[in-house]
C-alpha cells in the first residue's frame, strides 16, 4: 500500500515470470501497463455478481480492499478532517462550542446535529476511518500471507530472455590466449556464492544442463516494512482507543498554598474515558508551594521587554502512606505520579479580597482566580458573594498587575509583573441565582437581575482599590470591599492515558516500517552461463545476467555495475597478467541489444 | 545599540540583500530558459532538416547530439526509464517525444549555457547572504532560528534553496531554477512583509529540545515539498505539451524543451516526495511527543494538528496514487500540488486566523 | 428515579463492561455509547468549576461495608477531630463549599435533618475550598447547627477516598456506628431519601 510497493512490471517483464507475485490489489493496478492480462481482470471488474448475499458481500469486500477505494477513502478522510479546524471542537474547548451555539442559535443547533462540533468522534468521520482500516487490513493481511509464502518459496525461475530485463549485461569469460573457459556449472556456483555474500537469497537452477542459471533476490524486508507500517498504524488507532476508553483528563486551578486531592470532587472539570470509572482515580495530592514567573527584564529591546521567559511551580506531591515529595513543575516538564501526569498549562493572579456585608459581617474572604487576557496580565475578575446580607453582592472588573493611569485617565496595566496591582471593579447587589441550584459559570456574572452599585457609567464610578487605598465603601451601606494581597495560581491539566505507551511503540514500529519500505530496494537477479564465442570468435563461457526491480529503484543500474565489477574481479583474476586489454574486453564484452 | 540589536539589524539587512539577489537569479534563470529554449528549437529545426536529407533514424537525445558530446551508448540505455513507472509511453511515442524534451536522466551534458551559469552563481551568492542573515538572527536571539513565523519562513526558504543547490550537484535541475528562486523570493517577501517580528526570546512553551527536532524536520519537509510542487507544475505543463506534440499540434511553451519529459519529472518528484513524506511523518510524531510533554496529550485535534494530519493524509494518498491505476501522471501531480497548497494553508491561514495552541506566530 | 446498585455487583459489572468495551473499540470511538453524566458535564463547557452529581444513592448493606474509616481533621474553630471520635453512633459527612449552587439548595434540608436527628446521629461538614470567614458566612445564612472541617488541603478527603470516594459536590456520606460507610449520595441529597438512610442506620445501631 505504501509508496512504491506494489510493483508494476513493464509488459515485457510480466511474461518473464513476475506475475507470480501480483496480489489482488496489485493486479488491479498492474492493468495500466497494458499487459494481456488486463482485459481479463477488467472484465471481472465490471461483471455483476449474481451470487446472492454471499456473493454480494464478497463483491463488496473486493471493492473495499481495492487500492482505488483506499485512495478515495484517504482523500475523503483529509477532506472530512477540515471542518474540525474550522468549527470549535468539544474535545478542544467545550466552552467555545457553547459560545458558538449561543451566538448562532439556528446554525449552531444544526451544526451540532451533524456533529460538526465533534468531528473526530462523529459517526461520519469514524465511518471513514473504520472503512479505511478495514480496507487496510483486508489488503495487508493477504499481502502478508503472500509475502510469507514468497519468502519460503525459492526465487522465481529464470526468464528465458534475460535481455528483456531492464538491466542486462553479459561477460565473456576465458577463451583468450589459449586459456580454458571455466565450466558454466562452476561459473553459476561461484555467481551464486557472490550473490549470497551480497545479501541475496539464491537458488541454482538447471544444473547439469547446457545453460545453468542462478536466481537471486534481495530486499525481502521492504515488503515486511510495508506490512509493519500499516499494521502499526492500526496499533496507533488501538492505542488511541485504549486511551480514550480507560484514560481521563481533568483540570484544576490551584492557588499558592492550596492543595489538590486526586478525587473527582476536587476537580474543576473532568473528562473521563468512555469506560473510565472515577473510582479508579489514584489517590494522591499536590500542594502548590510557590509559583514563579520570570519576565524579560532586558531593557535593551523594548519590544520584547516583559515577555515571559520562564514559569516554574514548586509543588509537593503526597501519596498515601508515603513521605511528601517536593517536585518542580515546568511548562515542558510535567510531573508523573504513577502514570498520572500533571501539566502546567496556565497561570495568573488571584487577588485576596475581603467583603464585609451590610450587616457588618465578613461574607467572603479569600483568593479570587482571575483570567489573564493579554501579555501584561490584564485579568478579568468575577466575585460572587452569595452569603452577604441583607443583599447578595457581585463584583466584576479587572486586576491590573502594574497599573498606570494613561493620559485619557483610564488605568491600564503596562507590565505583567506585580509592580502596582490595582483592582478596577463594578459592583452589584440582588439575587445571584446560586440558591436555585442551577450551575453557573464561575467566570461570568449575570447582571440582568442585579442592581448596579458601582460602575464605569454609574454616579459613584468604579471601585479602584490598590495597596495605597485598599478599602472601598459600597454605596447605600451595602458593605465594604478590601484588597488584601495578590497570590499566584497555576492551571493544571491532570491526565491519565494508558494508551500513551502503546501509541509510542506503534509509532516507532510504523516509522521503522516506513523507512524500510521506502529505502530498501527489492531486486531480482538472474545469472545464466553457457558456452559461446566472444567478439573475436574464440570459444568462451558467456555469463549473462539481468536485474529487475520491484517498485521504485533508481539505483538498479548502479547495482548492475557493481555486479559487473564483482564478476569481473572474480573471473578477471584468471586473465593472463600484463594484458589489460583482455581484461577490458571481458568487461562488458558486448552490451545487450537496446531494449524497448 | 547592543550586540543583539546590531546583529538583528544586520540580519534584516542581509535578508533584504539575499531577497534582491535571489530576484536577480530569478531573472537570470528566466533569461536562460528563454535563450536556451530558443537554441534548442533552432537545433531541433536543424536536425529535422538533417533527417530529411539523410533519412536517418532520430537520434535518441537531441540535446546531446547538438552539443556534440559523448556517451551515446549510455544515453540510449534506458537508464531511469527502465524503472520508470506511471503513465508510461510506448517506446515509439517516447522516441517522438525525446526530440522535444530534455534527457530524462537529468545529467549535465557540458553544453554552454552562460545565462544558467550566471544564474547559478548569483543564486549561490544569494544563498550565502541568506545563510548569513539566518545565522546572525539565530546568534542574536541565542537560539534556533525558527521560533516564530518570520523565522520559520526565512529558514524554510533557506532550506529550499539549500536542497535545490545540493540536488544540482548531482543532477542538472537548472530548469526548475526559475520556479525555485521565484518561490524563495516570495517566501522571503511574505516573511518580511507579512510576519515581521523583531528578535525576541522564546515563550516558555517553546523552550524545549523538541523545538529543534520538530520544527527543523518540518522546515526540511516543507522545503522538499516546495521543490516537488515546482516539479509538479512543470510536469503538468510538460504533459500538456506532450499531448499537443503527439497530436501533431504546435507544442508551444518552448522553454519546456529544456525540461525533461513529464514522466521523468514525475519519477523524480515521487522520490523527493517519498523523502518529504518520511520527514513529515516524523514531524507529526515528534510534534505528538512534544505535545504529550507540554500539553498532556499527544493528539488533541488542535487546528494545526488537524492540518498537519490533512497534509500527511494527502501525501499518503499521493504515495498510494503512484501504485493505483488511473491515478498516476497528471492526477498524482495534482495531488502533490494539493498537498503543497495544504502546507501553505497550514503555514499561513492556520497560524494567523485559526485559534489554537500553536499560536506562536509572534503577530 | 434513584438507583440502588449494590456495591458488590458494581465492580464486576464494570469489568464486564470494560471487556465488552475493548471488543467494540470502533463503536465506542464512533460515539455510539451513551454519554454518562460526567461526559455530559465535560462537554457542556459551562465552566461551573465543580463536578456535579446526579443524586445517585449507593447504599451498602451491613454485611457488605468496608473497613471503619480513618481520618483526622481540624474544624474551623480549631478543634482537631479524628474518625474514632465519631464512633458509637451514626454520623453524616457532607462535602461542600459556599459558592457551590447545589450545596446551597440542600443546606436547609440538612439543617432540618440535623435538628431532627440531634443526639442520634452526628453531623459534620467538610469544606473543600473556603476560608474560615466565607464558610462562617454560609453557616450564618443557612443557620447550620453543626461544625465543618476545614479541608482546603484535602486531608480528610484523601483519607476518605480510600473507602468510598466522594465524586461530586456535594457528596454526603452516612457512617454507621462502627464508622463504616453505610451510604453515599452524589449530588443534591433528596431529603426523604437521606432521612430514610439515617433512620435505617440509627435503627441498626440501636
Amino acid at each position: 500500500m505504501t509508496a512504491g510497493n506494489p510493483s508494476r512490471p513493464s509488459p515485457g517483464v510480466r511474461k518473464a515470470g513476475m506475475s507470480t507475485t501480483a496480489s489482488s490489489r496489485e493486479s488491479s493496478t498492474a492493468r495500466g501497463a497494458g499487459s494481456s492480462s488486463a482485459a481479463g481482470l477488467g472484465k471481472s471488474d465490471v461483471e455483476l455478481p449474481a451470487l446472492g448475499p454471499l456473493g454480494m458481500a464478497r463483491w463488496a469486500w473486493t471493492q473495499l480492499t481495492k487500492m482505488n477505494t483506499a485512495l478515495f477513502l484517504l482523500l475523503l478522510l483529509a477532506v472530512a478532517a477540515v471542518p474540525g479546524s474550522i468549527f470549535p471542537q468539544r474535545i478542544q474547548d467545550p466552552a467555545a462550542v457553547q459560545d458558538y451555539i449561543d451566538n448562532n442559535p439556528a446554525l449552531g443547533e444544526w451544526l451540532d446535529r451533524v456533529q460538526l462540533f465533534d468531528v473526530f468522534s462523529s459517526a461520519w468521520f469514524s465511518a471513514i476511518y473504520i472503512l479505511l482500516f478495514v480496507s487496510l487490513v483486508g489488503c495487508v493481511l493477504p499481502r502478508a500471507a503472500k509475502h510469507w509464502r514468497a519468502w519460503r518459496a525459492e526465487p522465481p525461475r529464470t526468464p528465458r530472455r534475460l535481455e528483456r530485463l531492464p538491466e542486462h549485461r553479459s561477460l565473456a569469460l576465458g577463451g583468450r590466449d589459449g586459456a580454458g573457459a571455466p565450466a558454466p556449472g562452476d561459473v553459476v556456483a561461484d555467481a551464486a556464492r557472490l550473490l549470497r555474500r551480497r545479501g541475496y537469497r539464491v537458488a541454482v537452477r538447471d544444473t547439469g544442463s547446457a545453460a545453468p542459471s542462478v536466481a537471486a533476490e534481495r530486499g525481502m524486508w521492504k515488503e515486511v516494512g510495508n506490512i509493519v507500517f500499516h499494521l502499526a498504524l492500526l496499533g496507533v488507532l488501538v492505542s488511541v482507543a485504549v486511551g480514550s476508553l480507560f484514560g481521563y483528563k481533568g483540570q484544576k486551578i490551584l492557588v499558592e498554598g492550596e492543595s489538590f486531592a486526586n478525587t473527582l470532587i476536587n476537580y474543576d472539570s473532568f473528562t473521563p474515558g468512555t469506560n473510565y470509572n472515577p473510582d479508579w482515580l489514584d489517590p494522591f495530592s499536590v500542594r502548590l508551594d510557590r509559583f514563579e514567573a520570570v519576565f524579560n527584564r532586558d531593557t535593551t529591546d523594548p519590544r520584547s521587554y516583559g515577555a515571559p521567559l520562564d514559569f516554574t511551580a514548586e509543588i509537593t506531591v503526597q501519596e498515601p502512606g508515603a513521605e511528601p515529595q517536593p517536585e518542580t513543575l515546568k511548562v515542558n516538564a510535567p510531573v508523573n505520579v504513577n502514570g498520572v501526569k500533571s501539566f502546567l498549562i496556565g497561570n495568573g493572579y488571584a487577588p485576596v479580597i475581603r467583603v464585609t456585608d451590610g450587616n457588618g459581617d465578613v461574607a467572603f474572604e479569600g483568593p479570587v482566580v482571575t483570567i489573564p487576557s493579554d501579555g501584561v496580565y490584564t485579568s478579568s475578575l468575577v466575585l460572587k458573594v452569595p452569603d452577604a446580607r441583607p443583599d447578595q453582592l457581585g463584583f466584576t472588573g479587572l486586576l491590573l498587575p502594574t497599573a498606570v493611569t494613561g493620559p485619557d485617565g483610564m488605568p491600564r496595566s503596562v507590565d505583567p509583573g506585580l509592580a502596582n496591582p490595582q483592582l478596577i471593579l463594578s459592583s452589584y447587589y440582588g439575587d445571584l441565582g446560586l440558591d436555585s441550584g442551577v450551575p453557573q459559570n464561575v467566570y461570568v456574572l449575570d447582571v440582568e437581575e442585579l442592581t448596579e452599585l458601582n460602575g464605569m457609567l454609574s454616579q459613584s464610578g468604579p471601585i479602584a482599590i490598590d495597596a495605597a487605598n485598599p478599602v472601598h465603601e459600597l454605596p447605600e451601606g451595602k458593605g465594604t470591599i478590601e484588597f488584601l494581597d495578590v497570590k499566584r495560581y497555576v492551571g493544571l491539566d491532570i491526565v491519565y492515558d494508558p494508551g500513551r505507551f502503546g501509541a509510542f511503540i506503534s509509532f516507532v514500529l510504523a516509522f521503522t516500517g516506513l523507512l524500510m519500505s521506502m529505502f530498501i530496494s527489492r531486486r531480482r537477479v538472474w545469472v545464466r552461463a553457457a558456452k559461446g564465442v566472444d567478439e573475436h570468435g574464440r570459444a568462451c563461457t558467456v555469463l549473462e545476467y539481468g536485474l529487475l526491480a520491484r517498485g521504485e529503484d533508481p539505483r538498479l543500474a548502479t547495482e548492475a555495475e557493481r555486479l559487473s565489477k564483482l564478476f569481473t574481479e572474480q573471473w578477471g583474476t584468471a586473465d593472463p597478467p600484463g594484458d589489460p586489454a583482455a581484461h577490458r574486453s571481458t568487461n562488458r564484452a558486448w552490451s545487450g541489444p537496446n531494449h524497448d | 545599540m547592543t550586540i543583539t540589536e546590531t546583529l538583528g539589524t544586520w540580519s534584516a539587512l542581509f535578508m533584504l540583500l539575499a531577497a534582491m539577489t535571489y530576484l536577480v537569479a530569478f531573472v537570470a534563470f528566466a533569461w536562460d530558459m528563454a535563450s536556451h529554449s530558443r537554441t534548442l528549437r533552432r537545433a531541433e529545426h536543424h536536425s529535422r532538416r538533417d533527417e530529411q536529407l539523410v533519412g536517418a533514424a532520430t537520434a535518441p537525445a537531441q540535446v546531446n547530439s547538438t552539443a556534440g558530446t559523448t556517451k551515446k551508448a549510455d544515453d540510449s540505455r534506458p537508464g531511469l526509464g527502465a524503472n520508470e513507472r506511471g503513465r508510461g509511453h510506448k517506446p515509439p511515442t517516447r522516441a517522438v517525444l525525446a526530440e522535444h524534451v530534455a534527457d530524462s536522466s537529468m545529467r549535465y551534458t557540458g553544453e554552454r549555457r552562460p545565462a544558467a551559469r550566471a544564474a547559478l552563481t548569483i543564486m549561490v551568492l544569494a544563498f550565502l547572504l541568506h545563510t548569513a542573515a539566518v545565522a546572525s538572527r539565530a546568534i542574536a536571539a541565542g537560539r534556533v532560528p525558527w521560533g516564530n513565523m518570520y523565522e520559520f519562513a526565512t529558514t524554510g526558504a533557506l532550506v529550499v534553496a539549500g536542497v535545490y543547490l545540493a540536488a544540482l550537484l548531482r543532477r542538472d535541475l537548472r530548469f526548475v531554477g526559475t520556479l525555485v528562486s521565484g518561490l524563495v523570493v516570495i517566501m522571503l517577501c511574505a516573511a518580511t512583509i507579512g510576519f515581521p517580528t523583531p528578535v525576541g526570546p522564546l515563550v516558555p512553551a517553546l523552550q524545549s529540545w523538541w523545538l529543534v527536532i520538530h520544527v527543523s524536520i518540518a522546515v526540511a519537509a516543507s522545503g522538499i515539498f516546495t521543490i516537488t510542487f515546482a516539479m509538479a507544475v512543470l510536469q503538468l505543463l510538460q504533459a500538456r505539451r506532450e499531448r499537443a506534440i503527439l497530436a501533431g499540434e504546435a507544442p508551444g511553451m518552448g522553454f519546456l524543451a529544456m525540461v525533461p519529459s513529464s514522466q521523468a519529472l514525475e519519477n523524480l518528484s515521487f522520490r523527493l516526495n517519498a523523502v518529504g513524506f518520511v520527514f513529515w511523518t516524523f514531524t507529526l510524531a515528534a510534534g505528538a511527543i512534544w505535545a504529550e510533554q507540554s500539553w498532556g496529550r499527544y493528539w488533541g485535534w488542535d487546528p494545526k494538528e488537524v492540518w498537519t494530519f490533512v497534509i500527511w493524509v494527502v501525501y499518503a494518498a499521493y504515495m498510494h496514487a503512484r501504485a493505483t491505476r488511473g491515478w498516476t501522471g497528471t492526477r498524482s501531480a495534482w495531488l502533490s500540488i494539493a498537498g503543497y497548497l495544504c502546507v501553505i494553508f497550514n503555514f499561513t491561514v492556520v497560524n494567523t486566523v485559526f485559534e489554537g495552541l500553536h499560536s506562536y506566530s509572534g503577530l | 428515579m434513584i438507583s440502588h446498585p449494590s456495591p458488590a455487583s458494581r465492580p464486576s459489572r464494570r469489568r464486564v463492561l470494560s471487556l465488552a468495551g475493548l471488543g467494540v473499540l470502533g463503536l465506542a470511538l464512533a460515539g455510539c455509547t451513551e454519554e454518562d453524566s460526567l461526559a455530559q458535564q465535560a462537554n457542556s463547557g459551562d465552566q461551573k468549576g465543580y463536578i456535579a452529581g446526579d443524586g445517585t444513592v449507593s447504599e451498602y448493606p451491613a454485611d457488605q461495608r468496608g473497613e471503619p474509616v480513618q481520618f483526622t481533621g481540624t474544624l474551623f474553630d480549631g478543634t482537631t477531630l479524628s474518625a474514632e471520635a465519631l464512633r458509637g453512633s451514626p454520623a453524616l459527612l457532607n462535602f461542600w463549599y459556599a459558592g457551590c449552587a447545589p450545596c446551597r439548595v440542600e443546606a436547609p434540608d440538612l439543617r432540618e435533618l440535623a435538628e431532627r436527628f440531634d443526639g442520634q446521629a452526628a453531623f459534620y461538614g467538610v469544606n473543600l475550598r473556603d476560608e474560615r470567614a466565607t464558610a462562617e458566612a454560609f453557616e450564618r445564612t443557612f443557620e447550620i447547627p453543626y461544625p465543618s472541617f476545614e479541608d482546603k488541603d484535602g486531608g480528610v478527603l484523601m483519607a476518605l477516598s480510600a473507602y468510598v470516594p466522594p465524586q461530586a459536590v456535594p457528596t454526603t456520606l452516612v457512617l454507621d456506628a462502627q464508622g463504616r460507610v453505610a451510604a453515599r449520595i452524589l449530588g443534591i441529597a433528596d431529603r426523604s431519601v437521606l432521612e430514610t438512610l439515617l433512620e435505617d442506620t440509627v435503627a441498626e445501631a440501636a
